[in-house]
């Protein structure tokens, strides 16, 4: 027998499934094989490592969950007596296709799509492009005729307050005189899914709230009153021919768990992953750096034919975050494995939605990973060798799907030093590129800069004296300076790539506001006077620019080339954001005077009050289906 | 109460799961690494068995065929499941930073190596190897349950030991490839 044979019986030999005579030639071979017997001694070991794996046993709600379904209880007799109290409560499935885009970033500032490093606790919602039909799954546990009691016992809860809460509000306060007339009416709370159309969202006391942009009724919750939803909530990408997204994912601060809700207000999921250990208290951890890229990671992923989410997690209390996809295909969370004990933060989808780029920090150093899901690879982006003091602090990717690749600033925290790229993928032996070099204050990186290739956002100059604008593009031919002589303190992309905005001169937080044309680098002065926050806010055509002056708000067609005019509302602007759908609607939160949420219709001019509270943002548009 | 007769005796079918629960919870979840899944298939498996109990002979081996439920409904989910799985990263490109460098144990416990090498395994192999080693389960008793020939235990075993061989060798140097 040669060593070939004997390994095809070691297995049944280790059973003592083989004949005598075929036993006893394998125990000859073995004897004067060491080969043969180190596999003998491996399978040995392998089987008692097997056996030893420790056994799990399933949840007591599993009970109750399978001899409470309609299933079972169909199956014994008893389905008819209780079937038409409740749907069947397993896999239900969201019949609504989600999509996003076009989120309204708190006045404008930061179109970067790559995860900010630094400051991550003011990270906005991310903004993706497109997807298709998600389908999730419900929580699990728990027999659906407590869950049919629940919801009704909630819904007459919530319908008791949402009734309360109208006739309190106006017993005491009086119908409040808009410009183009009185609040709508209170939407009613929880009661049903809200209407098909483009709504807004934003966060109000731990509660997200929606208005609809046809202005006919006021806010209305959308999460439930038990949960407190955390500031980086996300919604996801919208479906081709949408405007904006359906599902809304949030971290409840409360619980440590992930929710996703429709943007009707329906089906509020729980994912069967918590964020923190049990036991450990959430508030606890919050303010720590864990609790902050937690709080910092949710991210959708834009178009495949599954919706996914992809978020960071300590479920086992290590101090430590590992990095976690839900689909919403399976319904069902997955941990990515990863080779070395590290923290996993910000995960940013590729452009195709295939692989998920995310910050991993391992003994100190920040490195960038790239896990690709469906091969379930895992490359090495940056592996903080070049980083010589500095740390990461962003990183996106390239919007070429063919070629992708992952582009990244380094330096500390208002000095970038320098920005880079790296082709992910078959060719990825190739070496980090440096795209430029010097002294900034600012680098925002835009997909559609320099006409879709990818480019980089410069302030500030590579001898770092001056504080001018410069394009760096993936390209990776030496970066060309837009501006001269300029002290800019802020600038931006528009959302096409084409152009920038920035402000010049600040001070007491006030500028003069400049376009610049990012291919020809002309300059066009815009107005002087622009406050710095809320930031200018680009419409989403690219044509328009909303900016305050700290008391007024104005409107400017930059496309057209025509003067601003001021709104009609009074007050100093709190967040604004421009229609995802329509280029002549602006909304527009005031803090103080007019207090309250406006929809603005910026070609006729007039506005219409939709809320009396306002929000300090972000906001973002939804589109219920 | 909802009963079904088997050789064995008469049972309720809340005698079968509290009886079979745990067995067919820990099998299927390690055949497809995942809690919330395990609870799905073990759910399914079970109304599939309460199902077709009533019509089945009496000479039933109930535990065996409990398994074969549990196998085909955990294989039929493994099919499904196609985007994200539990499999292992693969580093199809190029090395991942510091792999070489670092310490096996400090990158995966014991239970983590065996559980992410099952992962990498074909999935009938796995079971066939997890109803040998896990559940005790005889060729005899492995046939029924993966419904193949009693000859065809050996092979499959065979095959799982040097396929789990592999990956766990892999695995301990490092995480290398597939």
């Amino acid at each position: 027998m040669n060593c070939e044979q004997v390994e095809e019986l070691l297995s049944a030999y280790l059973d003592n499934e083989l004949a005598p005579e075929e036993r006893r030639r394998v125990a000859a071979h073995l004897q004067g094989c060491s080969h043969c017997s180190g596999i003998l001694a491996d399978f040995r070991r392998h089987d008692f490592l097997l056996s030893q794996l420790p056994r799990v046993t399933p949840d007591p709600a599993l009970h109750t969950r399978i001899f409470s379904s309609p299933e079972y209880l169909e199956l014994t007799g008893t389905f008819d007596v209780v079937h038409a109290e409740a749907p069947p409560h397993r896999h239900p499935r969201l019949d609504a296709p989600g999509r996003p885009h076009l989120i309204a970033l708190p006045g404008g500032r930061s179109p970067s799509r790559g995860g900010l490093l630094s400051g991550m606790q003011e990270q906005e919602p991310k903004s993706q492009p497109t997807r298709k039909r998600p389908a999730v799954r419900s929580q699990r546990g728990g027999s659906w005729v407590l869950r049919a009691m629940y919801i009704a016992i909630a819904a007459t809860i919530l319908l008791t307050i949402g009734v309360g809460g109208y006739i309190s509000w106006n017993l005491t306060h009086p119908a409040q005189q808009t410009v183009s007339g009185t609040l709508p009416p209170p939407a009613s709370l929880q009661s049903g899914p809200l209407a098909a159309g483009m709504h807004i969202v934003f966060l109000r006391d731990g509660r997200l709230m929606s208005i609809p942009a046809d202005g006919s009724t006021t806010a209305v919750a959308l999460t439930p009153a038990n949960v407190t939803v955390a500031a980086n909530w996300a919604i996801s990408a919208p479906l081709p021919g949408r405007s904006a997204g359906n599902l809304l994912a949030y971290i409840d601060l409360q619980t440590a768990t992930v929710h996703i809700i429709r943007s009707d207000g329906q089906s509020d999921k729980v994912l069967p992953l918590r964020l923190l250990k049990a036991g450990v208290p959430p508030a606890s951890v919050w303010d720590t750096g864990t609790g902050a890229a937690i709080l910092g990671s949710l991210a959708w992923s834009p178009a495949s034919d599954t919706s996914m989410l992809a978020f960071v997690a300590d479920p086992t209390g290590t101090g430590l975050t590992s990095l976690y996809i839900y689909s919403t295909g399976t319904g069902s969370v997955q941990m990515v494995s990863l080779p070395l004990k590290g923290s996993v933060s910000h995960p940013v989808w590729s452009p195709d939605g295939v692989r998920v780029a995310f910050a991993f920090t391992h003994n100190g150093v920040t490195s960038i990973l790239d896990y690709n899901t469906q091969n379930h690879g895992l490359l090495t982006i940056t592996n903080g060798s070049q980083q010589a003091g500095a740390s990461i602090l962003s990183f996106d990717w390239s919007p070429d799907t063919d070629i992708p690749a992952i582009t990244w600033s380094v330096g500390v925290s208002g000095h970038v030093q320098s920005v880079w790229t790296r082709r992910v993928g078959v060719s990825s032996n190739v070496a980090p590129r440096l795209l430029a070099q010097g002294n900034y204050t600012q680098a925002l990186y835009s997909r559609n800069g320099h006409g879709g290739v990818g480019s980089w956002l410069l302030v500030g100059s590579p001898s770092g004296r001056t504080a001018d604008l410069w394009r760096a593009d993936l390209t990776g031919v030496s970066p060309v300076q837009l501006t001269s002589g300029k002290q800019i303190s802020y600038a931006q992309w528009s959302p096409d790539g084409m152009k920038a905005d920035y402000l010049n001169a600040v001070t007491s937080g006030v500028g003069t506001l400049y376009v610049v044309n990012m291919a020809t680098a002309g300059d066009t002065q815009i107005a002087t006077g622009v406050a710095g926050q809320p930031a200018p806010i680009w419409s989403f055509d690219s044509h328009q620019l909303a900016y305050s002056t700290g008391t007024q708000t104005m409107v400017v067609n930059v496309q057209a080339g025509q003067k601003p005019f001021a709104l009609n509302l009074h007050g100093p602007v709190s967040i604004f954001i421009w229609s995802a759908a329509s280029s002549h609607q602006l909304v527009v939160a005031l803090g103080d005077g007019q207090q309250g949420i406006f929809l603005v219709d910026t070609q006729h001019n007039t506005t219409k009050q939709v809320d009396k509270t306002g929000t300090n943002g972000p906001m973002t548009w939804s589109q219920v289906p | 109460m909802a009963r079904a007769d088997t050789k064995e005796s008469t049972w309720s079918f809340e005698q079968i799961y509290d009886e079979y629960k745990t067995p067919i919870y820990n099998y299927v979840y390690h055949l497809v690494g995942d809690r919330e899944q395990a609870d799905d298939l073990t759910q399914d498996t079970f109304l599939k068995a309460f199902r077709a109990l009533p019509k089945m002979d009496a000479n039933l081996k109930l535990s065996a065929w409990l398994y074969r439920i549990a196998t085909n409904t955990a294989y039929d989910a493994l099919r499904r499941r196609k985007l994200i799985a539990w499999l292992p990263w693969q580093d199809l490109d190029h090395e991942p930073a510091d792999v070489e460098s670092a310490d096996p144990q400090e990158m995966y416990g014991t239970t983590e190596l065996v559980r992410a090498a099952l992962r990498r395994m074909p999935q009938q192999y796995r079971a066939a190897l997890l109803l040998y080693t896990q559940e005790g389960f005889s060729y005899s008793e492995i046939a029924q349950a993966l419904n193949i020939a009693e000859s065809g235990v050996k092979m499959y075993l065979s095959r799982a030991r040097q396929s789990f061989r592999e990956h766990y060798r892999a695995l301990e140097q490092g995480g290398g490839t597939t």
